[in-house]
């Protein structure tokens, strides 16, 4: 796991209040109990804090697994460096 | 953030309290600020304890945490229930919904102008001015069926906010004036709103349209997060948001200041009335700081004519400070000022003095002064007292008066209009008592007169004012919402009196309140207060004397001390008149033994 996996999911521990070990990358978001739109937004917008960039209202419609979270922020990062 | 902490470790509950008067957190920070403090909410444990309920046409979770710091900083241990996004007709009107179950104290209901007339503005083009005002008056309709229904089966007390009027309009430039604009619409609306809201009595309107149009309607809402999840106020505004409806509740249950106390140098006035004399001074037209200073004390002269009181605490010569008031440029006279202390004594012993005098706890007081050194030594040695920012430049000053949120302005009592007044009469009493060879002589000259009536629709409102604000003359302190009061004198079993005072200086107004239950084999002192401004002058012993002699049914009377921080006064009150102790309640029988009456008092009973 590199730093931004392990970034992106320290944030969605902490926001969610939730062992995230046992939520694989690629499991569906919304068969996660904590899971809820106002969370999914709670959780993007720590994410921009953390890695200074920002998510457009597609890409948040578009998230359902933190392996999307995880691309997403890889391609703005890649693209964005700061 | 850090220095909460620290005070919070400390147990320093005061500091604790004061400091978090000045902070202005972020959203982010607002979220692990409550985090930190829910840990220590033991520390809370005196707090009046509230239920607020939101319902709205947007999604409100994110009001949930800013609102529950805004409430612990208005001195509340909140519990928010958050309804869902847009069911707030269902929650209402559903007996079964979690919001009605909660029974809470405080019901908030939000609305959004897009989501409120849905289908309304939408389609405005095709549509004539009678069909769009239709369409509206069904709207209203709805709202109104739905606020009825809350105050036929709830005990809450309404916050209703009213609609912003949009930025944008299908009409154009057209709009601007135009009687079918959508700007004229809303606005119509908002008219209507805030009629329904005197109506029904347990309303209180948030206007909303001023707060967006304060901090602006390109901020009100996130662009995305509108689309996203339709939440209406931005995370950035979520915390001054909620802070506005905590004023208001603040102000519902008489948490508001009642005081401000003002330094003179630089403050009311540009300049060292010591070293620059009355020509010297900054005050007035002609000049950036005069006209700044002007302009503070015309927010300050408002404030007293909304009831707050005023008094100063200055480092001065009193010669000095006496000559200011002689300035053309002065709106403050002398005689605004429920108290002076112009002197070189400390600044924290003043105020104290200045509570004393005027008979008011210190945390009802707001402290202005343009000096920092000052400002800090008061929020250190007075964590209670309110200490009003006052940046570096003056200009900025007037606007921050505007817009502090702390006083009582909600509701202004006559009561309120008399209390400047009445402080003044009250120096005279002081000056009176003086002269006599013991206080009896003195009660007696003072001509009093008691008045005890039972609660009606006259006396409703200030009766409910008394419940929630008295602490240090209040045998249980218990609290109730006016519909709370106005259920118990509907059910049969609880009679409510008010009693008003007045002597030869000037009225007092209600200064007390008693209810009591009938429970069968006795009657129960529910509710026992009075006003510190009546206190000493056995109002209380008359008060109760009449009032007892007066009921019917059992002659057995129960009456019970619940102790809190503030009401030590009244802690022997009961046995004091004669009131025997048995299981940790008191008890008096009206069949065997007599209170006794108090001679200098003339009471009038009515009903």
């Amino acid at each position: 796991m590199d730093d931004i996996e392990q970034k992106v999911r320290e944030i969605v521990r902490d926001v969610m209040g939730m062992d995230i070990n046992t939520v694989d990358h690629n499991k569906n978001l919304k068969e996660v109990e904590e899971w809820d739109s106002f969370n999914n937004l709670m959780v993007i917008s720590e994410i921009e804090d953390a890695f200074r960039i920002k998510f457009t209202a597609n890409d948040i419609y578009g998230v359902d697994t933190i392996a999307k979270i995880i691309s997403i922020v890889k391609k703005k990062v890649g693209t964005n460096p700061s | 953030m850090e220095q909460i902490k620290e005070l919070l470790k400390a147990k320093d509950i005061g500091r604790v309290k004061s400091s978090l008067q000045h902070i202005n957190p972020s959203y982010k920070e607002c979220l692990l600020l409550n985090k930190l403090l829910r840990e220590h909410m033991g520390m809370f444990s005196e707090e009046t304890k509230i239920k607020v309920a939101a319902v709205g046409s947007y999604t409100l979770n994110n009001l949930q945490e800013p609102l529950w710091l805004s409430l612990v900083k208005k001195g509340f241990q909140p519990e928010i229930i958050i309804g869902k996004y847009n069911q707030y007709m269902q929650e209402i009107l559903d007996a079964n919904s979690r919001i009605r179950k909660s029974d809470p104290d405080i019901l908030l209901v939000l609305l959004d102008t897009e989501t409120f007339l849905e289908g309304v503005l939408s389609s405005l083009l095709g549509k004539s001015l009678q069909e769009m005002l239709d369409a509206v008056e069904m709207k209203i309709g709805h709202l109104k069926a739905m606020l009825a229904e809350v105050k036929r089966s709830m005990k809450a007390h309404i916050i209703l906010s009213n609609l912003v009027i949009p930025y944008y309009s299908p009409l154009g430039m057209r709009d601007a004036g135009a009687e079918e604009g959508v700007r004229a619409l809303v606005a119509g609306i908002n008219r209507r709103i805030s009629g329904i809201a005197g109506e029904f009595g347990n309303i209180t309107l948030f206007d909303v349209e001023n707060f967006a149009s304060y901090w602006g309607k390109k901020h009100l809402t996130a662009d995305r997060y509108w689309y996203l999840g339709r939440l209406y106020i931005s995370n950035d505004l979520s915390m001054r948001f909620c802070g506005e409806i905590a004023v208001i509740i603040a102000s519902y249950y008489g948490k508001a200041k009642k005081c401000l106390v003002v330094d003179l140098d630089n403050t009311l006035w540009g300049g060292v009335i010591g070293e620059d004399f009355v020509e010297g001074i900054r005050l007035g037209e002609g000049d950036p700081i005069g006209e700044a200073h002007a302009e503070i004390q015309r927010v300050i002269l408002n404030l007293h004519e909304n009831g707050i009181i005023l008094a100063i605490n200055s480092k001065n010569n009193t010669e000095d400070a006496e000559t200011a008031f002689t300035h053309k440029g002065m709106l403050l006279k002398k005689d605004h000022f429920a108290c002076i202390k112009c002197n070189w004594n400390d600044k924290a012993v003043n105020m104290i003095e200045i509570a004393k005098e005027l008979n008011i706890g210190l945390d009802s007081t707001a402290y202005l002064d343009d000096n920092p050194a000052e400002r800090e030594s008061m929020k250190h040695k007075l964590p209670q007292v309110y200490v009003i920012d006052f940046p570096e430049d003056v200009a900025e000053v007037p606007r921050i008066l505007k817009t502090l949120g702390i006083f009582d302005l909600l509701k202004v009592s006559n009561e309120d209009l008399k209390r400047t007044k009445m402080y003044l009469e009250e120096k005279k009493r002081e000056v009176l008592k003086g002269s006599f060879a013991d206080l009896t002589d003195y009660l007696y000259d003072l001509c009093m007169e008691v008045e005890i009536s039972p609660l009606n629709e006259r006396n409703i409102e200030r009766i409910t004012q008394l419940i929630n604000k008295t602490n240090q003359f209040n045998l249980r302190t218990r609290r109730y919402t006016q519909e709370q009061v106005q259920a118990m004198a509907d059910d049969g079993k609880h009679r409510i009196y008010a009693a008003s005072l007045k002597d030869k200086f000037g009225e007092f107004g209600i200064i007390g309140v008693l209810v009591v239950e009938d429970k069968g084999e006795h009657w129960f002192i529910d509710t026992f207060l009075l006003s510190c401004r009546a206190m000493s002058r056995g109002v209380e012993k008359e008060f109760l004397r009449q009032t007892l002699a007066r009921l019917d049914g059992p002659s057995l009377v129960c009456g019970e001390y619940l102790k809190t921080p503030k009401n030590a006064p009244v802690e022997h009150l009961y046995p004091d008149i004669g009131f025997k102790e048995k299981n940790g309640k008191w008890w008096f029988d009206k069949s065997k033994k007599r209170l006794e009456k108090v001679k200098w008092l003339k009471v009038k009973f009515n009903g």
